[in-house]
């Protein structure tokens, strides 16, 4: 271990386990979260990964077929015995579940916006809601939350970042964490590293800085802070036209990123640049907008960038989560970051140096960069002619959702192959301001809507789709984006827009089994509690559980 | 390190504010009125009033600023005073740089709270979608009637005298636009003798043993297919396995899925200018 972090959550690890022994309960241990045993789930990806891969196999090809729910846990937005907090005038209604819950010692940690379940993994019954009393803020969603020793941590559509007790929802501390008048979101999951807890921040439609930072567990005190666009002085700073573009340029990293452990490095997507749709204003790359960044988490300094859309001018946030993979790359072991773009290409990333080492289209259909990526860094090259205009520019894949989003993706090792929900959608976009200084959004999205949706597994080495099977007609083409686990069974789990639950055969792509429980809202996650494996999954009406009869 | 803009670092006025600013600011009929859902209009009338006598020559009209004052669309002071009194308060004391610093000790309540509505509701405007959009209208109608007939085959289907007659009073031009990417399945209001079912998609389900039946496309999954017959009008639903029973989608639309791949930016204006103008 390089950090003295470790050290610290290694003495803290030794404090709780002692803590124990005199009959405390003892907490999430951090050490165990980059490897924790099957009856856990400790991150928002289960693991540092971010593959979503699990080792379990008790529900495999040969017997999902008679998977049935074992139990349904529909969350309600107040009731009796919730703890509650924060400074609005009532408990926010709506419960939407993006979040992946986290699992440990038989209990199911998840959130909907400003609200927290704590719930028997075994039953469905619920243990704890904490509900806070929001004083607004964007509702878009919340992906969940983070575990350090016997602390919960959580943040709130008004810029909260909250410490709550772990068996009784009770609030330990609450801490600032953005402006809510300048529109900050506040939506990320908080990913704990050692004695860190990090999450990124910013902006939608105003042009404000975006930032990552990390907390200390215990307290909440601000350890570190990085701005995602850098300031005069710092790498990158010329890929702007002034320091004004730079410090209004945006970048919100709002999906949590993943952690490599040998290389301590914090592995994480940034978000789109300001004004959004329009770049007159911000002639240049960018920097460190839409890109795949690695950061000591220790001190919060950058390691290395890769950008994945130089000059986006469509928002095509680095918004799906980097996976990481030992894996052979043209004929020798590498370590690798994979990632799946919202702007239909795939980059196959060295994760030691931050060198592209590939990218691919994932479509023959993408019409908005030139033909050549550019030399020795396969980066997509944009086509200026593809920006907004007044008469209006087609281009495909357009920008919301994109090609793929946030829906999780997953790699397996045991197939080797990637796999992905995707949405080739088409849109116009027309340039709203004639001026030479576009804010906010500056211009209009006209979605025409998706041509072709679909769950797909792809070979990063050779970039080949293996399979593919196509999102449900209703009766138009619907979006593919799905949250994703693939296991050890050979499965496959994902939805298809058609509002069924599935389980495909992670080599062949057959379909094994199915369920009309609703599209999936979020990543679906596993377990294994008593011998008895259990799968989970969200749609945006409740908590599903599976299991073998 | 440089700060933050903020309305303390900016507004910028001449120090003979009055006559001067008057004499600089724009025509009534050159600052046009803005008008956003959800704000008390009367007030953010009255505002743009004050802003457009004393305030636009140094802010500009779009508030983005100029090189005497700086851009309010950034203004923290402006997003983080959400009843008005600090902007009000700001106003009568001295602000802008050391050459051209200003007060307005004369601004009443009332003017500097409609001032910070128009401007609250500039922000809203300026920085987020709304922002009311030029015309789109850019292309050659001639070229596009050109492309209509030759190169991009759509006179195959459609006709300037027949389906597609008054198209352009029907529908604005971004709509117009859009449909010929992506045509309505269901048109409102229908286009004058077309079925009502001319656009949906169809679905020919053969089933071993049976008799293939064609429909309306209702739903296709990997696991079932519903369609509506055309013979009978009926609902019909198959369970599928094992690949059974085949299903064989057309799409009367499909023109408009084939010219995408080869229409150009500047084809698209062309041909919606020319649509355009049937009207």
């Amino acid at each position: 271990m390089k950090s003295s972090s470790w050290i610290k959550a290694g003495l803290a690890a030794a404090a709780l386990a002692a803590a124990a022994s005199l009959g405390q309960a003892q907490g999430v241990n951090p050490a165990d979260i980059g490897n924790p045993p099957v009856d856990s789930w400790l991150t928002y990806h289960g693991d540092w990964s971010g593959r979503r891969f699990s080792t379990l196999n008790r529900i495999n090809d040969a017997n999902v077929q008679t998977l049935t729910q074992a139990w349904l846990f529909k969350p309600a937005a107040s009731g009796p015995g919730d703890v509650v907090g924060g400074q609005g005038a009532a408990i926010p209604s709506g419960v939407g579940i993006k979040a992946t819950p986290l699992l440990w010692r038989g209990v199911l940690y998840f959130t909907a916006q400003n609200h927290v379940w704590a719930i028997d993994a075994r039953t469905g019954q619920q243990k704890w809601h904490y509900a806070w009393k929001t004083t607004g803020g964007t509702s878009i969603g919340n992906r969940g939350v983070g575990l350090w020793n016997d602390t919960v941590f959580f943040l709130t559509t008004d810029n909260n970042l909250l410490a709550l007790d772990i068996n009784t929802g009770a609030e330990k501390w609450t801490r600032k964490v953005g402006n809510i008048n300048l529109d900050y979101w506040t939506t990320a999951s908080p990913m704990v590293i050692g004695d860190h807890v990090i999450y990124g921040y910013g902006t939608d439609r105003f042009d404000f800085p975006a930032y990552l930072e990390s907390r200390d567990p215990r307290t909440g005190a601000l350890q570190w802070q990085w701005r995602v666009t850098p300031k005069p002085g710092e790498p990158g700073f010329n890929s702007w036209p002034s320091e004004l573009a730079s410090e209004n340029g945006g970048g919100t990293p709002w999906v949590p990123g993943v952690y490599d452990k040998d290389q301590n490095l914090y592995i994480f997507g940034t978000g789109n640049p300001q004004a959004v749709l329009d770049g007159r204003a911000r002639a240049g790359d960018n920097l460190y907008t839409t890109s795949i960044v690695a950061i000591d988490p220790d001190t919060g300094k950058m390691k290395w960038a890769y950008q994945v859309s130089p000059h986006d001018t469509h928002d095509w946030d680095a918004s799906t989560t980097p996976i990481l993979v030992d894996g052979m790359f043209e004929g020798r072991p590498r370590k690798l970051v994979l990632v799946a773009n919202r702007n239909g290409y795939f980059f196959v990333i060295d994760r030691i140096t931050g060198k592209g080492l590939k990218s691919f289209p994932m479509s023959d259909l993408i019409n908005w960069n030139k033909p050549k990526t550019r030399p020795g860094t396969f980066q997509p090259e944009p086509d200026p002619a593809k920006e907004s205009s007044i008469g209006g520019t087609y281009v495909r894949p357009g920008s919301s959702p994109g090609f793929t989003n946030w829906q999780p993706h997953s790699y397996s090792p045991d197939s080797g192959l990637f796999y992905l929900g995707t949405n080739l959608h088409q849109s116009i976009f027309y340039s709203l301001y004639e001026g030479p200084e576009p804010r906010g959004w500056a211009a209009r999205e006209q979605n025409l809507g998706t041509l072709e949706g679909s769950l797909k597994a792809i070979d990063y080495m050779t970039g080949k789709v293996v399979w593919e099977q196509p999102s449900a007609m209703t009766p138009n083409p619907t979006s593919g984006l799905t949250g994703i686990l693939s296991t050890s069974g050979n499965l496959v789990f994902a939805s298809n827009g058609g509002g069924d639950f599935i389980a495909f055969n992670a080599k062949t792509g057959k379909p094994l089994w199915h369920v009309p429980a609703g599209n999936i809202s979020n990543g679906p996650m596993t377990y294994e509690l008593d011998g008895k494996q259990y799968v989970v999954a969200a749609t945006n009406s409740g908590l599903y559980a599976y299991a073998l009869p | 390190m440089r700060k933050r803009i903020s309305a303390g670092a900016c507004l910028l006025l001449a120090a003979a504010w009055g006559l001067q600013a008057l004499a600089q600011a724009p025509a009534a009929e050159d600052f046009p009125e803005l008008r956003v859902t959800g704000v008390d209009q009367p007030a953010v009338t009255r505002g743009r009033e004050v802003y457009r006598a004393q305030c636009v020559s140094c802010h500009a009209a779009d508030q983005r600023g100029t090189r005497r004052g700086s851009d309010l669309s950034r203004s923290v002071l402006l997003y983080n005073d959400t009843t008005g009194a600090e902007l009000g308060a700001f106003l009568k004391r001295q602000h802008g740089q050391q050459v051209e610093r200003v007060s307005f000790p004369a601004l009443t309540d009332a003017q500097a709270s409609d001032g910070w509505k128009y401007l609250r509701a500039s922000i809203r405007v300026v920085a987020a979608r709304s922002y009311a959009p030029p015309s789109i209208l850019v292309g050659d109608a001639r070229a596009g009637q050109a492309y209509f007939n030759g190169k991009g085959r759509c006179s195959g289907c459609h006709s300037p005298t027949g389906d597609l007659a008054g198209i352009g009073a029907r529908y604005e031009p971004p709509m117009l636009q859009g449909y010929i990417l992506m045509p309505q399945r269901l048109p409102t209001p229908a286009v004058p003798g077309e079925a009502a079912n001319a656009r949906t998609l169809r679905a020919t389900v053969s089933a071993p043993g049976a008799a293939p039946v064609t429909g309306e496309l209702v739903r296709l999954t990997l696991f079932e297919v519903q369609i509506t017959d055309l013979a009978t009008g009926a609902r019909r639903s198959w369970e599928i396995k094992d690949g059974q029973p085949k299903v064989a989608i057309t799409d009367p639309l499909q023109g408009h899925y084939t010219v995408r791949r080869t229409l150009t930016d500047t084809d698209m204006h062309n041909l919606t200018a020319y649509l355009a103008g049937l009207k």
